[in-house]
């Protein structure tokens, strides 16, 4: 096995990996390699083909494989080498990183610093236990995404989505181009879990009929899928009974969910939280093993690329120097109290932070108006941010500005809750 | 016309045993299977449980044959090449009654010739099993209860036979058993007449649609279990297979590693009409759950990557393998339910009995292989060891299925293999891809390249399990298109 030494090896070239990748090579790191087990850099962008991209980051309206393309464009010009086809197998706690491609077969990279930027995966069928039998016909949103945008397939005519997430708005949309029937998006709650703007212009502008707090129950037909009964749910989620409905299809796609893929970071011994299912980081994206940092949706699922471009340039910077023996050590905690489902990242160094605003980005537990969002330590509120609505398809992100943090006391964790602001109600 | 000595109906673990036991016979074999691949009914789909035999009662065929099978098992995964771990079995007793019964069973048990059986309290149990309810007042150890992969074991016994001479003919239905003056002489299927002299039905559930198997008074009824299946990571890890104090029709819903180190909760047990019907119901799961969490009351809900169930075929109480009373010529091995799998080696040494009993000429053959190729596993190897591999032979670089870590070279094999997969569960059930926490979401459109690539099938042709199970209907546009030719008339 062939054994090289790099400043920072980047797991993944989505967009987070690129645009970490990029960042750390402005940052001064030497030798930056991205590894990327697809065909091709640019991860989901690829098959993202609709529009919508970098209305933050750029100014402008991109499609998907637009957006990925000026990160690859991007890494070429700041001399990141990019290895595609290419699987990580394992990393280790000294940093060394093992892969396996057909190319250069087995090869050990031994890195200054790691930047984990692997994304997520989509919910199953398993995850959300639907009974009934196993046909052929159901299929993960992204899945189909894929076969319909890459491979030049449409799984079938007759469309239903379950799950209200983004990809299965948008692929509501897509097969209703396509010309399918789409008889609907089915959704256990009582709001979307995709954006609104997905919501009106994926369905609404589409005369796609959004059922909300109902869901399937049972699966029909033994080779293909024949349809779906949905029933009715209560507030606690119980399918209701007289609400049954059988919704023939022959397609069943399903927007339940994404899953921060951290097998890798599991293996090498990172600590996860639990609520983002991705790693603890700090204000740099550290994660608990020094000089082992995670950008993008790895560690939280945004809504957003520019949102993932964000948090990777943070984690670029901080690997960069890290590798060149400049580590920021974290000292407070961050923690959640009530309304608030996570806050990323989970540690700081408030004496630590610069010039820079600290971004935190955190997610509600359910949609509220007319809220503010407490500060506090140690039970003393010290900052409070007043916002319309909150929901939770849509992430939260306050900036901390340094003239903000000279309120909080070095040393002492901050609690982070929702309170009804009585000011504005 | 082909014409063979032995004509086997079903390629499930019964089919497929007997095929390999009669091809060390100058003779020639054919299996007929309906389905579109090997070891699609009952065989994919139990709990692939190698049983000690401790609660076998050998006054039954079943019971005897599960005794005498058990120990066969050390050789033949050897000479097969299948993944197989005697991690040893724990019945456990929950109340004082259960523990009478189970300590009452042992010197029996031991009388029958299961071996290194002991009793366990309280304390050893949690010691040897320690996520185990402590409720438990004790359990009966038995070393020598094993795990297999029900589908690797068929699909090995299968492509040995095949290697040996054996004629496998998948989605060849049979119609009809011809016969004269009592006598079979052959079968109608859907791929023409064979002619046979001999007949052995070991179709499994659907055993009773063959005409003479019906004039033997024999029913099939369906009996559906349902199983969970819990991520490889999953915080719950058991090394033992547990189950309950076992009741006079079922050994009860059991807590198994499986050898892929994922962790199964199941079955249920129930009757069920339409013996095709693969269902999982929210009343079985929930039972399932229950009685599993009655063996390891930590586990929950989260993390589960698979549901699913599988029918067993019952006739009576016990198996049926005999001649048939009117129909000469035809064997039956009929009624395979719990412990087929186990009994499968001693089901298929007695079918050969059978038949030589009948008259027909056994010789051995000299070249007999006994072996079947080791598949090719990169994930079981040392770094060194795959990196030679993959200088050899780079498809074993390139990781297709990225959650089980499954490379293009295992899948192109298990294409290109004797008795190939043809379909995606196939591929699935050979290598484990696509049988892992995303369950095809990544690997799926990459599996339709591969099998278009190795076998030539076309994507809007390849189906998750042949039938009309196609995954993808059409190409991008084609519904526009045909829309556009309509707009164009009016």
């Amino acid at each position: 096995m062939q054994t090289f030494d790099v400043d920072v090896v980047v797991v993944g070239a989505g967009p987070a990996g690129l645009g970490a990748a990029i960042k750390a090579r402005e940052s001064g790191a030497r030798q930056v390699l991205v590894l990327e087990r697809d065909y091709e850099a640019g991860g989901i962008l690829n098959q993202c083909i609709h529009n919508g991209f970098g209305l933050q980051y750029f100014s402008e309206e991109l499609t998907g494989p637009e957006y990925a393309g000026r990160f690859i464009t991007g890494a070429e010009k700041a001399g990141v080498e990019i290895q595609t086809d290419t699987m990580v197998l394992e990393i280790t706690p000294a940093r060394e990183v093992i892969t396996s491609s057909s190319r250069h077969g087995l090869q050990k990279f031994r890195a200054r610093s790691i930047i984990l930027a692997m994304g997520c995966r989509e919910r199953t069928r398993e995850a959300i236990q639907i009974y009934g039998s196993r046909p052929a016909g159901i299929f993960s949103a992204g899945t189909a995404q894929r076969f319909t945008n890459i491979e030049g397939f449409i799984p079938g005519r007759e469309v239903a989505v379950l799950g209200s997430g983004d990809i299965g708005l948008i692929m509501a949309r897509r097969m209703k181009l396509e010309g399918c029937s789409v008889q609907g998006v089915f959704e256990l709650l009582p709001y979307t879990s995709g954006l609104s703007r997905n919501v009106v212009q994926c369905l609404n502008d589409f005369s796609i009929p959004l059922y909300l707090q109902r869901t399937a129950v049972r699966i029909h037909g033994e080779d293909r899928l024949e349809g779906i009964t949905t029933m009715q749910v209560d507030k606690k989620l119980q399918p209701q009974a007289g609400t049954s409905e059988f919704i023939p299809c022959d397609t069943l796609l399903l927007s339940v969910g994404l899953i921060p893929e951290n097998e890798l970071s599991r293996g090498v011994g990172v600590a996860l939280d639990h609520r983002t299912g991705g790693p603890l980081v700090n204000q740099g994206r550290m994660t608990g093993i020094p000089g082992i940092f995670a950008c993008g949706n790895v560690v939280q699922v945004h809504d957003l690329a520019d949102d993932v471009t964000r948090e990777s340039e943070i984690a670029g910077e901080a690997a960069a120097l890290f590798a060149a023996g400049s580590p920021v050590a974290h000292r407070e905690k961050v923690e959640t109290g009530n309304g608030l489902r996570y806050v990323v990242p989970q540690n700081i160094n408030i004496a630590a932070a610069g010039e820079e605003d600290l971004l935190l980005f955190m997610r509600a537990e359910v949609p509220r108006r007319k809220i503010r969002i407490r500060i506090s330590q140690e039970g003393q509120e010290k900052l409070s941010f007043p916002l319309p609505f909150i929901k939770p398809g849509e992430i939260i992100k306050l900036a901390i500005t340094p003239e903000m943090r000279t309120e909080l006391t070095p040393g002492h964790n901050l609690n982070i809750e929702v309170e009804r602001d009585k000011k504005n109600g | 016309m082909q014409k063979f000595d032995v004509i086997i109906v079903g390629a499930g673990v019964v089919g497929c045993a007997i095929a390999r036991e009669l091809s060390r016979y100058r003779l020639r074999i054919a299996v007929l299977e309906k389905e579109k691949e090997i070891g699609q009914g009952t065989s994919k789909g139990n709990t692939g449980l190698i049983h000690s035999g401790v609660n076998a009662d050998p006054s039954t065929l079943s019971g005897r044959l599960n005794l005498e099978a058990n120990p066969l098992f050390d050789q033949l995964t050897d000479e097969l090449a299948v993944p197989f771990d005697r991690n040893g079995s724990l019945v456990l007793a929950f109340s004082s009654e259960d523990r009478q019964a189970l300590i009452n069973s042992l010197e029996e048990a031991r009388t029958n010739g299961v071996q290194g059986i002991r009793w366990l309290n309280r304390e050893q149990l949690l010691e040897k099993e320690k996520k185990v309810n402590p409720e438990a007042l004790g359990a009966i150890y038995a070393p020598r209860g094993g795990i297999i992969c029900p589908f690797e074991f068929t699909l090995a016994l299968a492509q040995n036979a095949a290697g040996n001479g054996v004629v496998f003919l998948t989605g060849c239905r049979v119609h009809k058993t011809i016969t004269e003056e009592g006598r079979v002489v052959g079968v109608e299927t859907d791929q023409g007449f064979f002619q046979g002299d001999y007949l052995v039905n070991a179709a499994g559930l659907s055993a009773d649609e063959m005409n003479c198997v019906r004039e033997e008074g024999i029913r099939i009824k369906a009996r559906r279990g349902q199983y969970l299946v819990y991520d490889r990571d999953y915080p719950v890890q058991i090394k033992h297979t547990l189950f309950p104090r076992p009741t006079p029709v079922s050994k009860g819903i059991i807590v198994t590693p499986t050898v892929h180190g994922n962790l199964m909760i199941g079955p249920d047990a129930e009757e069920i009409e339409d013996r095709s019907s693969l269902e999982t119901t929210r009343e079985g799961i929930s039972r399932v759950i229950v009685g599993a969490k009655k063996l390891v009351p930590a586990l929950n809900t989260s993390d589960i990557i698979r549901m699913f169930s599988g029918n067993r075929a019952v006739a009576g109480d016990d198996f049926i393998i005999r001649p048939a009373r009117r129909t000469r010529g035809l064997i039956l091995a009929a009624g395979i339910q719990s412990p087929g799998l186990t009994a499968a080696p001693r089901i298929a040494g007695l079918i050969k009995e059978i038949l030589q009993d009948l008259g027909l000429n056994m010789e051995e053959k000299d070249d007999f292989q006994a072996r079947r190729p080791v598949p090719v596993r990169p994930g079981n190897m040392d770094y060194k060891e795959r990196a030679e591999l993959i200088s050899r032979d780079s498809d074993y670089g390139q990781i297709i299925c990225r959650c089980e870590g499954i490379t293009r070279g295992e899948i192109r094999e298990a294409i290109r293999a004797p008795l190939g997969a043809r379909t995606i569960d196939g591929i699935k059930r050979r290598t484990q891809a696509a049988s892992g926490r995303c369950q095809s979401g990544f690997c799926g459109p990459r599996l339709l390249e591969l099998l278009q690539e190795y076998a030539g099938i076309d994507p809007l042709q390849a189906s998750l399990r042949g039938g009309s199970s196609q995954l993808l209907k059409y190409h991008s546009k084609e519904l526009l298109l045909k829309a556009g030719e309509g707009l164009a008339d009016i």
